[in-house]
């Protein structure tokens, strides 16, 4: 098992998926030294798009981590209609799906101050920085203080070029 | 580095942030940062492990008997 982040996320752009980069690699491409272990995009969980994760994510054996049962997403849940988020290890790491995001809200939400970046040859949709920022604000967690002085800092010179 | 800081910098260097590894990631492409990160990651997974490996070691030697 190798962990490869930067293939998980090839992977749901070649699939066309329906996504917004958010949390850390959010961060990372934004200018941020953080070092994160997860991918964690907000999409608006349909059948449709969990079929297509299903089949693009299958050769990985992706399992919900938050069971102790590591149960399959493969196979579980059956009726894919009701998800909001879900929680997944692959055997390229960690994949968050996230329905809202914290400070922020849905998808709708995320997609107004979003940015596209050409990224592996595909147009990818990144949360905004001040809505970025904005999240881990919200979230007020100790493990990201660091990034969110940084993030400021990004922000500052995007704002005022000369500093 | 001689040159002010803005507030942000400033609070963010009396933070612990090293602003030349920022600067450093800015002057990169959005793939060289991806790239970088991960080999980052990838150290971290190696100690991770290197970690858990001399635990287990000392553990060991820890619960065997000493020899006469």
């Amino acid at each position: 098992m190798s962990n490869n982040l930067n293939d998980l996320l090839k992977l749901l752009l070649d699939h066309n998926i329906d996504f917004l980069l958010v949390g850390g690699m959010a961060a990372i491409l934004y200018g941020a030294s953080q070092i994160t272990h997860d991918v964690d995009v907000c999409m608006v969980v349909r059948p449709d798009q969990v079929e297509t994760l299903r089949r693009c994510l299958a050769p990985y054996h992706p399992v919900h981590r938050e069971t102790p049962q590591k149960f399959s997403f493969l196979e579980i849940p059956q009726e894919t209609s009701h998800l909001k988020n879900i929680y997944l290890q692959t055997d390229l790491g960690g994949l968050d799906i996230l329905g809202e995001i914290a400070g922020v809200g849905n998808y709708e939400n995320v997609l107004k101050n979003c940015i596209a970046v050409e990224l592996y040859g595909h147009r990818c949709k990144l949360i905004g920085l001040e809505d970025l920022i904005k999240t881990k604000e919200t979230l007020n967690r100790d493990k990201d203080k660091a990034t969110l002085r940084e993030l400021r800092v990004i922000l500052d010179r995007q704002k005022n070029p000369k500093n | 580095m001689d040159c002010k800081l803005s507030k942000v910098e400033q609070e963010a260097q009396d933070f612990g942030i090293d602003l030349s590894l920022t600067n450093y990631n800015l002057s990169l492409s959005l793939e060289q940062r991806l790239t970088n990160h991960q080999r980052a990651l990838n150290l971290v997974l190696e100690l991770r492990k290197a970690g858990q490996q001399y635990e287990q070691q000392l553990k060991r030697s820890t619960q065997t008997p000493a020899r006469p």
